[in-house]
């Protein structure tokens, strides 16, 4: 079977251009509302926000092009490499992703991988509680566990790269499927 | 709803390209992304109104989702 071009591509390496296009689709109805965030972000903003990251080892924003068509973003902030922990984000254009079976899921896993190459091992992930397909798709697809809620997060965990629990080569072997799939290109 | 009706439902909600069955793991078939089980979720609601976003989130397989709306 043919393998599917990937690139991932850091937000500081992007020209203006690009990034501009990202906004268009953070700034969309189907992604904006389901964002912790829901407000509409300027153009100024964002390239305020995306020139900022350059030094900033706290975050990470990665752009993902599938075939070189855009498809969507991948992010962790609040990175502690001591406690070797991050808070993942993601979003998608739903165009794109249609054209490729599972690829959101593959694409988590991808960058799970990255982080535990970056020494950060341990996601905290929160859910807003009225977006019931971000439960489905976090909980029924990438298997993680719900340890905690308030009034409008869920709080989940994963150990799929918990080094306490298994060692370094079980790890990386998790992701070989993904090198068998997708010829992967990393700019980060 | 007995067993078959509710892979019956599965089945025409997924349309997927191998065949489901109870064994059917959710987070290993491709079949299966998170739009087909919101549309799931929201299906079987209307059979259980009482079924919750947690209920079913907790469900691994077909196996699991069968056996929470027969509950």
């Amino acid at each position: 079977m043919k393998k599917v071009n990937i690139a991932f591509d850091n937000f500081i390496y992007l020209s203006e251009q690009s990034l501009k296009q990202i906004l268009e689709l953070r700034n969309s109805d189907e992604i904006r509302n389901k964002m912790a965030n829901t407000s509409i972000i300027s153009l100024d903003e964002h390239m305020a926000f995306c020139q900022k990251l350059n030094g900033d080892p706290t975050k990470l924003y990665i752009r993902i092009c599938v075939e070189n068509e855009f498809l969507g973003v991948l992010s962790s902030v609040k990175n502690d490499t001591i406690n070797h922990t991050y808070v993942p984000g993601c979003y998608f254009s739903k165009l794109v992703l249609s054209k490729y079976k599972n690829i959101s899921v593959d694409m988590s896993a991808a960058f799970s991988y990255i982080c535990y190459n970056k020494g950060l091992f341990y996601p905290l992930i929160y859910v807003r509680k009225d977006n019931p397909q971000a439960i489905f798709y976090n909980t029924m697809k990438l298997s993680n566990r719900i340890v905690d809620e308030d009034n409008t997060y869920y709080y989940m965990l994963n150990n799929c790269t918990d080094p306490k629990l298994q060692d370094h080569e079980t790890i990386l072997r998790k992701f070989d499927y993904l090198f068998d799939k997708y010829n992967m290109s990393f700019n980060l | 709803m007995n067993k078959e009706e509710i892979l019956g439902i599965i089945t025409d909600i997924v349309d997927p390209e191998d065949q489901l069955t109870e064994n059917t793991v959710i987070a290993e078939c491709e079949d299966i992304d998170s739009l087909a089980l919101l549309n799931l979720f929201l299906e079987f609601r209307k059979v259980k109104k009482d079924l919750t976003i947690t209920e079913f989130s907790n469900c691994k397989t077909i196996k699991n989702v069968i056996n929470l709306l027969l509950e």
